[in-house]
């Protein structure tokens, strides 16, 4: 696949993009990574497969719990993950300091103008 | 906080896993397939054609084995892991050396099984709480005497203690006594209890099936109930739960069935059966005789110390409002609340206690012998060590397969040690005499499961550390150069020889216990129990009051069964006794001599006190020393007694008994006249001082209720097996429903009662075995391993012109070094230890030289023998040989 921006996310910033998309609604590895992709308009890319990683271990974390069902479209079963309530608290916490982090980038960036 | 929280969730998240790894991995596969295909799936519903989505699929996706290879990682405990391997590989070393490792196992095992079984018992026995709801706060009562000794209570005191005393919740008063049993078979004399409905809430305890009595049937007339023991109604009613509401006859009495207890169900002790109303009449109680035991249950937060006030005040106004009568008295002094528990198991603590020290030295010598084991497997490996070290094994990764391997040699052990623990229990249950308490509840669980456990890590961790301290130091380089390292560290030979010396104590110390205890058995045997017991058979029966309700209806009986049974060819003598000798159960009386004030608040001198038919004595070989037997006539006219020897000492020191006179009795006393004088009996078992003992002629006992429990005593000195048969048809002809029970030889009787210690003594004698055989082991490994060391020197000494004798000579003097220091070290601990064992000894002091020096003896015969075979291979080295090796 073509990748636009190549931009590689932020490390340690995948928890909180998979989280965030679960928090929409549970999904498998697959609509994960689509969500993230349409979500950032295709600029937040990474190599699809680090993603499993990531989810097994917000998964042993305990923020995100897994089960097996049966997928709709196709008679296979996927791996749905879905957010615990530990993850939804984790969740609110990651984004208002990340919120924290933005803020100041920007303002930092704006000074710089000046 | 946080991040050490997450780390042990994801430990413990990826241990979960641990057990399913494989399939994990295969669902990641799949995971990661379907991922691939609905992106390709995707890339075609844009119009890419089939492979060029795969393809640009998989790029999207990167390396799946990448992928795959990060996802294991996320599932790997790296301790676990090292853990596996270090497990592995120590299994795999230990199986490479069998012998060592057969040997290290073996002794350990040993050790731990013996220790766990004793643990088990000790367990089950001294520390678990009774099977009764809130055990703690059941205790038994009893009413002291002046000297010491503690009886039961009254009837008077058992209708009245209730209600006198607020702080008792429940209280229940039982007795043992022998049933006739006429239901289900042939009539049998089985063992119950009259007791009173207090007893089953005092102990909280309800019937299994059916119910207990209450106290409505708890009274005179309402009582013709029956409560089944669950053994009882297995056996004699084949577990039929229709025997509720059948009616038995008991000694002449019907009685309905109403219950059958819970088979755990065993009190006052496994040989009680059934359970019936005491049904105390409150117009009309018993005055005369203590004869009841009581149990109460406190109310909950009652202090049973912060009582005693309160039970002496209850006493005092008890004494004030009931009469005085013959035998008994009102004490003054209170009443002793006694834990149940501790009533229980009072007589097998020390023996317990014993026991457990003695495993726990057996246990101590197998570690002893196995670190010497590990450290002799230790130096032979310090080759390989030294090359670990050198390729760059980090000191701590050294030091915890060390741990490992030793801690896998204890687990193994261990594992062992359980199965010995099971069998070991067993062997205990079946040496055990019957009336040991609480054996039913013994069993191999989870205390000894948990002991062993504690056993494994605490040996293996020792183990480990001892074997990396003995490490400790090597120089690699040095190692490596001089490959064959010509001799021992001193240090690590000196620590080894102090650990056989340890051991040789220790046995030392054990065998000099079970040679104090084989002795004590020696002296009870030697004691003469002051009667003859060849080719006496004695046997119980009961003659109830429903078929024989008067005194002289009892009397009659009991002349005529005596007459019957003498008629029997092969018969000699016989006669009834109410209580046989060293069978448990007596009753005494109080005595006075004539012209002496009666002092009311003073317990006069108690006799042991029994009611015979004339030919008793005869029958069972009580010697008549002066004056003469009992005669069918001593019925009316003067009262007539005899007395034994140790009686007629205290009443008259000096002086002939003869023709003198004893007031017998409480307030209404009789004078008796002492016509004989007969030999002293152990009554109550060898190491007992025999009682002071009063015999009265059973027809013309004067107080209270006739006896009606006999033991028939018949000598029948050339007995062929029929004499107890044609006994038997005596007792049948005469009355059908009557059985013989417990019919045992005077002999068996004897032995039995000298055998008290005999538990304690095979048992500690298997231990100090075990543990001489562990030493003498360890003595021959150490010389074994010193020999094979210094090979070279020996062979270098002997081409230089030594005699091989000067050899061994040499070895078997490192071999007495040992004993010698091991003697006096062992020694020292028995010393410290005898006079924990002096409750259990009889006729020998604890320091009893011939024990101490038989046990040493024994030692040193057993130390030279394991040092001769090194010795004579020491004194065979070839000197060509050893030194071409170099």
């Amino acid at each position: 696949m073509p990748s636009p921006s190549g931009s590689e996310p932020l490390r340690g910033s995948v928890d909180l993009l998979i989280l965030r998309a679960l928090e929409l609604e549970p999904s498998h590895g697959w609509a994960i990574s689509n969500r993230i992709q349409e979500l950032s308009q295709g600029v937040l890319e990474m190599n699809q497969g680090s993603l499993y990683p990531a989810l097994q271990r917000l998964e042993q974390k305990g923020w995100i719990r897994a089960s097996w069902q049966q997928l709709e479209e196709m008679n296979r079963r996927a791996r749905v993950y879905a957010l615990t309530a530990r993850g939804q608290r984790e969740l609110a916490r990651e984004t208002e300091s990340w919120r924290r982090y933005a803020r100041a980038m920007k303002r930092v960036l704006a000074a710089e103008r000046v | 906080m946080k991040p050490a929280m997450d780390a042990l969730r994801i430990l413990l998240a990826r241990l979960r896993l641990l057990p399913r790894r494989r399939r994990a991995a295969a669902e990641v596969d799949e995971e990661f397939a379907l991922h691939l295909d609905l992106e390709a799936a995707r890339l075609a519903s844009e119009g890419v054609p089939p492979a060029e989505a795969r393809r640009r699929a998989r790029l999207a996706f990167g390396g799946v084995e990448r992928h795959r290879e990060a996802m294991r990682a996320g599932q790997r405990v790296p301790l676990v892991e090292t853990v596996v391997r270090d497990v592995r590989h120590a299994l795999r070393s230990l199986r490479r050396a069998p012998a060592f490792t057969g040997a290290a196992v073996f002794t350990l095992a040993l050790g731990m099984g013996a220790a766990g079984a004793v643990f088990t018992v000790v367990d089950a026995v001294l520390l678990r709480p009774l099977p009764y709801p809130e055990p703690e706060r059941i205790h038994t009562l009893w009413e002291p005497y002046a000297d010491g000794r503690t009886f039961g209570i009254t009837e008077p005191e058992a209708l009245e203690l209730p209600g006198r005393v607020p702080a008792f919740e429940h209280m229940g008063v039982w007795a043992r006594g022998p049933f006739n049993l006429l239901e289900g078979g042939q009539p049998e004399q089985v063992t119950g209890a009259v007791a009173s409905a207090g007893l089953f809430s005092a102990l909280g305890v309800g019937a299994a099936h059916g119910r207990v009595y209450g106290a409505a049937e708890d009274a005179p007339g309402n009582d013709a109930v029956v409560v089944l023991s669950h053994g009882l109604w297995q056996r004699r009613f084949g577990g039929d739960p229709a025997v509720l509401g059948r009616a038995v006859r008991l000694d002449g009495r019907i009685r309905t069935v109403i219950g059958v207890m819970p088979a755990a169900f065993r009190f006052p002790d496994p040989a009680v059966q059934l359970w019936v109303p005491r049904a105390i009449d409150p117009a009309a109680p018993e005055l005369s005789s203590r004869y009841l035991r009581a149990v109460v249950r406190l109310r909950r937060g009652t202090d049973a110390a912060a009582l005693a006030p309160e039970l002496s005040r209850v006493a005092t106004a008890l004494a004030a409002d009931i009469p005085i009568r013959y035998g008994s008295r009102n004490n003054a002094d209170g009443f002793n609340l006694v834990p149940l528990q501790e009533t229980v198991v009072s007589d097998v603590r020390s023996i317990l206690v014993l026991l457990l020290a003695g495993v726990l030295l057996v246990l101590l010598l197998a570690c002893a012998n196995v670190a010497n084991l590990l450290l002799a497997r230790h130096e032979a490996r310090r080759h390989e060590l030294a090359v670990r070290a050198a390729l760059g094994g980090a000191r701590l990764r050294l030091l915890a397969f060390t741990m490992t391997e030793s801690l896998v040699l204890s687990a193994t052990a261990g594992a062992l040690a359980v199965l010995l623990a099971w069998a070991g229990v067993r062997a205990f249950a079946a040496l055990a005499p019957a009336e040991f308490p609480r054996m039913a509840e013994v069993a191999v669980g989870g205390a000894t499961l948990a002991a062993t456990a504690a056993a494994v890590v605490l040996t293996g961790a020792g183990f480990g550390l001892i074997t990396a301290l003995a490490g400790r130091g090597h120089v690699p380089t040095a190692l490596l150069r001089g490959s064959r390292g010509g001799t021992a560290g001193t240090a690590a030979r000196r620590f080894r020889s102090a650990l056989v010396v340890a051991q040789l104590a220790l046995a030392l110390a054990l065998m000099g216990g079970a040679g104090l205890l084989l002795r004590t058995l020696h002296a009870l045997s030697a004691e003469a129990p002051g009667v003859d017991t060849a080719g006496v058979l004695t046997g119980r029966f009961f003659v109830p009051r429903a078929d024989y309700p008067t005194a002289s209806a009892v009397q009659a009986f009991a002349a005529r069964l005596v007459e019957a049974v003498e008629e029997v060819p092969g018969v000699a003598a016989a006669g009834l006794v109410d209580a046989l000798p060293m069978s448990g159960g007596y009753s005494v009386a109080g005595w006075r001599l004539p012209g002496q004030a009666r002092q009311e608040d003073e317990t006069p001198p108690q006799a042991h006190h029994l009611t015979v038919t004339p030919g008793y004595l005869d029958a069972l070989g009580v010697p008549l020393l002066r004056g003469r037997t009992l005669i069918a006539g001593d019925t009316a006219g003067p009262r007539v007694i005899l007395v034994s020897e140790a009686l007629a000492r205290e009443a008259w020191p000096g002086e002939p008994a003869l023709g003198r006179r004893l007031h017998l009795g409480g307030p209404d006393t009789l004078l008796h006249t002492v016509v004989g004088v007969v030999g002293d009996v152990l009554h109550h078992g060898p190491g007992q001082p025999a009682p002071p003992t009063l015999y009265f002629p059973h027809r013309a006992y004067p107080w209270g209720e006739v006896a009606r429990g006999f033991t028939l005593v018949v000598r029948a000195p050339d007995q062929g097996p029929g004499v107890l048969g044609h006994v038997r048809a005596a007792l049948q002809r005469l009355d059908p429903t009557l059985p013989l029970a417990e019919v045992r030889g005077m002999d068996e009787i004897v032995a039995a009662a000298r055998a008290r210690p005999r538990l304690a003594t095979v048992l500690l004698g298997a231990f100090a075995g075990v543990g001489l055989l562990i030493a003498g082991a360890g003595v021959y490994g150490v010389l074994a391993y010193t020999v094979s060391r210094r090979r070279r020197e020996w062979g270098i000494r002997m081409a230089l012109g030594a005699a091989p004798a000067a050899v061994r000579r040499q070895v078997l003097r490192d071999t007495a070094w040992l004993v010698l220091a091991g003697s006096a070290a062992g020694a020292l601990l028995f010393t410290a230890m005898a006079a924990a064992l002096r409750g259990l000894l009889w006729g020998v002091s604890p320091t009893d030289p011939p024990a101490l020096a038989g046990a040493a003896a024994l030692l040193v015969a057993v130390a030279l023998a394991a040092g001769y075979g090194p010795a004579r291979r020491a004194s065979r080295v070839d000197a060509a040989v050893t030194l071409r090796e170099e």
